[in-house]
C-alpha cells in the first residue's frame, strides 16, 4: 500500500484543475469511523486535522444528482461528521464512484453509512430519498440476512461476485423477487485498511424473468411437441385398427356372397339372397360401430327382424338385455336373420296371423336362444341344406362354441341356439368379424 | 393333399373348406386357437394359417410348431402380412382377402415344396419368408 506522503503529489498531478490540493494534512479516520475489523495505525490515528482550505475544488465530485445532494447535505451531525474533515480515501472513492455510469453503491466505515451514484438510484426504489447517508443494515433491512456473510467476507478482505443473486426485496411497497449480478469488494482508507465495502452490481432480473420465461416456452413447446406426436401414434394405431377391419369385412362379405353363390339354383335366387344377408349384416356392424363393438342383444334381435315386421303382433321377444362381443352380435344377426328370411318364405311369416317367439336366457355365461313359430302353415325339413342351413346350424353356433338345431315341428320351426357368451374383454385381441 | 385350416372367423372357414374340397382336397380340421391346432394337426399335409387367432396372434408360433413337430408344410392366409414376413416357418403369405384361384395356386405351390420340388414362386406369394 501507498505510502500517506506519496499520494498527494500523483493527485496533484492528475488533478484536471491543475490546483495543488494538500492531502498531506487530511485527517486520517476519526476514532468512531474507523472499521473494527482492522487495526488502527497509529499514523492513521494521529494523522492531522480538517484541513478546512480544502474547499470547493477539494469536493469537487462532478455533476451528478447524487454529487448534488451528498454536497447538500449536513454531516456534522453523523458519525462522518463534517464533510471538511473527511479522509482522503473517502473523497477519492466517491468521486471515482460517482463519476461512472456504472451502477455502483459502498457503505463506509463502522456504521456502513451508504453511498451511491446516479446509476445505483434507481434500484433503492422509494428507499431512494433517504438512501444517502443511511446506515446499510437500515437501508436493507428485508435481504440482509441474505447479504451479511458477503457483507462479512469483503469486510475481511476478500472480493466476492456472484450472478443472478436472488433476493426477495420490498422497494416499491410490496415483496418482489430480484435478481443481481454483483461485485463486492473492499476498500480502503488511507493507510491501506478496509474501511468498507463497495457494491458494483446490476440488477439482473428481467434478464432472469426473460430467460425463464423462454425456458418456459420451451418447456411447453416440447410438451406440444410430445403430445402431438402421441396424438399421431395414437391415429397411426386407430388407422391400422381399421384398416385391419375393413379387410376383415371384406373377406367376411366375400365369404358370405362366395357361399351364397355356391348354393344358390340361379342368379335371381342369389341376388336376392346375398341382398338380404349384406342388408342384415350391414345393420348388425352399424349398432356395433356406435357401441364400440359391442351391441345389445335386444337391440341386434330387433334391428335383424325391423324388414320383416309387417304388424306388431308377429315377433314376440322376450329375454334379459345384456351386451353382446362383436364376432356373436354378428353370430346372431346371421342366424335370425336366416330364420326370418326362410319364415317368410315358407313359414309363420307367411301368412297374416303366423307369429314368432324369440326367448333367450344367460345363466352366467350360459346362453340359450329359442326361435319358435306357431301360426304358419305346415312346415317340413327341406330335401336339401342350403348355406342358410349350414350358417344357423353350424357356423354361428361356432361363435358360440355350442350349438345350433333346427326342428321342423307340427305347429311350426323351432330353433334352439346354446353356448357360451364372451364376456367383457375376454378376446386376446380386438377383432371385429365384419 | 390332406389340409387343416386354422382360421378363428368360422365363415371365412367353411368358405375357405368348400373352396378346399372343391379342388379335391381333404380338410383333416378347421381350428380357431393353437390348442384347437395341436388337436386337428393329425395327418395334415399342410396348413393354411391366419395369423390373429382367438388367443392373440398366435399365427407364426403355430405354424413354428406345425413345421418342425409335424412337418407339416404351412401358407400363412392373413390381412397382415407384415407380422410373418419375418417368419420361415411358412413357405408364403396369402393376402386376404383373396378368391379361389389364389387359394389354388397356394396349395399347389405347397404342395410342390412338401413334396422337396423347387419350383417358382406364384405371383400372389411373393412376398414369401426368409428361408425360400
Amino acid at each position: 500500500m501507498t505510502e500517506a506522503a506519496d499520494v498527494p503529489e500523483s493527485l496533484s498531478a492528475h488533478s484536471a484543475t491543475g490546483s495543488t490540493i494538500e492531502f498531506a494534512g487530511e485527517p486520517g479516520l476519526a476514532t468512531d469511523v474507523v472499521t473494527p475489523m482492522v487495526q488502527q495505525t497509529a499514523s492513521s490515528a494521529t494523522s492531522g486535522s480538517a484541513s478546512p482550505e480544502g474547499g470547493q475544488e477539494r469536493l469537487a465530485f462532478g455533476n451528478s444528482r447524487m454529487a448534488q445532494k451528498i454536497l447538500e447535505m449536513s454531516w456534522a451531525q453523523t458519525p462522518l461528521g463534517d464533510i471538511s474533515t473527511w479522509p482522503r480515501s473517502l473523497i477519492t472513492t466517491l468521486r471515482l464512484v460517482l463519476n461512472t455510469t456504472q451502477p455502483i453503491c459502498f457503505w463506509w466505515g463502522p456504521h456502513l453509512i451508504n453511498f451511491h451514484n446516479d446509476g445505483y438510484d434507481p434500484m433503492l426504489g422509494n428507499r431512494k430519498d433517504a438512501a444517502i447517508g443511511a446506515f446499510a443494515p437500515d437501508l436493507w433491512p428485508d435481504v440482509w440476512d441474505d447479504i451479511l456473510p458477503l457483507v462479512e467476507k469483503a469486510l475481511r478482505g476478500q472480493a466476492t461476485s456472484l450472478v443472478d443473486f436472488p433476493l426477495v426485496m420490498t422497494r416499491n411497497g410490496s415483496e418482489e423477487a430480484t435478481n443481481w449480478t454483483f461485485a463486492y469488494s473492499p476498500i480502503f482508507d488511507d493507510d491501506g485498511h478496509v474501511v468498507g465495502m463497495m457494491n458494483i452490481v446490476l440488477e439482473s432480473t428481467d434478464a432472469v424473468r426473460t430467460r425463464e420465461r423462454l425456458a418456459r416456452a420451451y418447456e411447453d413447446a416440447q410438451e406440444h411437441i410430445r403430445i402431438q406426436q402421441e396424438l399421431q401414434e395414437q391415429r397411426a394405431a386407430l388407422q391400422a385398427e381399421l384398416a385391419h377391419r375393413m379387410k376383415n369385412t371384406i373377406a367376411m362379405t366375400q365369404a358370405v356372397v362366395s357361399q351364397s353363390l355356391r348354393h344358390s339354383k340361379s342368379v335371381e335366387e342369389a341376388a336376392e339372397t346375398v341382398n338380404g344377408r349384406l342388408v342384415a349384416l350391414a345393420q348388425a356392424q352399424s349398432l356395433l360401430v356406435q357401441g364400440g363393438q359391442r351391441a345389445s342383444i335386444r337391440e341386434v334381435v330387433e334391428r335383424t327382424l325391423e324388414p320383416h315386421r309387417d304388424h306388431d303382433g308377429r315377433f314376440l321377444l322376450d329375454g334379459p338385455d345384456f351386451v353382446l362381443e362383436a364376432q356373436q352380435a354378428m353370430g346372431i344377426t346371421l342366424a335370425v336373420h336366416e330364420l326370418a328370411t326362410n319364415s317368410a318364405k315358407y313359414g309363420a311369416q307367411s301368412v297374416a296371423d303366423g307369429s314368432v317367439s324369440i326367448t333367450w336366457s344367460l345363466n352366467e355365461l350360459q346362453f340359450s336362444l329359442t326361435w319358435k313359430e306357431s301360426g304358419g302353415p305346415p312346415v317340413s325339413a327341406p330335401s336339401q341344406r342350403g348355406f342358410g342351413s349350414r350358417l344357423k346350424d353350424r357356423i354361428v353356433p361356432s361363435y358360440f362354441k355350442g350349438s345350433g338345431k333346427t326342428s321342423f315341428e307340427p305347429d311350426g320351426v323351432r330353433y334352439v341356439l346354446t353356448g357360451r357368451i364372451i364376456p367383457g374383454e375376454a378376446r386376446a385381441t380386438p377383432h371385429n368379424p365384419l | 393333399m390332406r389340409i387343416l385350416v386354422v382360421e378363428d372367423e368360422f365363415l371365412l372357414a367353411m368358405n375357405l373348406e368348400n373352396i378346399l374340397e372343391e379342388l379335391g382336397h381333404e380338410v383333416v380340421g378347421s381350428a380357431s386357437c393353437k390348442r384347437e391346432a395341436l388337436d386337428a394337426v393329425d395327418g395334415a399335409d399342410l396348413a393354411l394359417v391366419d395369423v390373429r387367432l382367438t388367443d392373440g396372434a398366435t399365427g407364426p408360433e403355430i405354424a413354428e410348431i406345425l413345421k418342425s413337430r409335424y412337418g407339416v408344410t404351412v401358407v400363412f392366409t392373413t390381412g397382415n402380412p407384415e407380422m410373418v414376413l419375418e417368419s420361415s416357418a411358412g413357405v408364403g403369405v396369402i393376402r386376404k382377402p383373396y378368391d379361389d384361384t389364389m387359394i389354388a395356386k397356394a396349395v399347389n405351390y405347397a404342395t410342390d415344396r412338401h413334396e422337396g420340388r423347387q419350383v417358382p414362386t406364384p405371383p400372389m406369394l411373393t412376398r414369401i419368408p426368409v428361408g425360400l
